[in-house]
């Protein structure tokens, strides 16, 4: 695979896998880059979004991913709308297709809905919380996206 | 090379699945029928779709269990 370095010789990143992009919802236009992710075991597909904040993890994903414990409760504004949930420590891998995959800790926020609500979005990975923890790189090129850990 | 032995698509994914490397082929699935499944949870495979439903409660009864397969929820 190739291997990203910085311009001191350092190792930027250790793992890729296939960039592919679609729209989050259906009737969007504008599409969203998607990386599988094994959340606390189930691998799933999550939406890269450095405008938001935390590992969101739909409501429905994390009562099977059995989460350790909420931290503490936030609310957070997605799309216009505050959402009430809660924040969680939780163990995440950007799998790769080359070179290795990446296991980082994640601060997670999983939203609290009324009864019979679901949640309208994907699961997505924010920046605060979460990609600011590891080095990214997106190649729409080569269609790539490396990985690696923060030194 | 331990996956060499490993012809079989699910065992395949199984493989993959339990040594953190990513379901081959189900990105690539999802791309071109998401459309198709909208508002579904789906499982896809290697070989594509394996399983689609309203909840994930329901998907996971209808094909046993996660391993080997990329979960979605398509919004």
């Amino acid at each position: 695979m190739i291997q990203l370095a910085t311009s001191s010789g350092e190792v930027f990143s250790t793992g890729a896998a296939t960039l592919r992009a679609w729209p989050a919802i259906d009737g969007e236009r504008l599409s969203r880059v998607r990386l599988q992710v094994a959340i606390a075991g189930i691998v799933a597909n999550a939406v890269i979004d450095t405008g938001g904040a935390y590992l969101v993890v739909d409501p429905q994903l994390a009562r099977k991913s059995r989460l350790h414990p909420p931290v503490h409760e936030d609310r957070i504004v997605i799309r216009g709308f505050v959402y009430r949930g809660m924040v969680h420590r939780v163990p995440v891998t950007l799998i790769a297709d080359a070179g290795e995959s990446l296991q980082f800790e994640a601060t997670a926020f999983v939203p609290e809905l009324d009864e019979g609500e679901h949640w309208p979005l994907p699961s997505y990975l924010g920046w605060q919380g979460c990609l600011e923890r590891i080095r990214l790189a997106l190649d729409p090129g080569t269609e790539r996206v490396y990985f690696g850990a923060l030194r | 090379m331990q996956n060499a032995t490993v012809t079989d698509t699910r065992e395949r994914a199984l493989w993959e699945h339990d040594h953190g490397r990513a379901i081959p082929g189900a990105l690539e699935w999802l791309k071109e029928h998401w459309q198709e499944y909208a508002g579904k949870w789906v499982a896809v495979g290697p070989s594509g779709l394996v399983g689609a439903a309203d909840t994930l409660d329901e998907l996971e009864a209808r094909i046993g269990h996660f391993r080997g397969v990329v979960i979605d929820h398509l919004v």
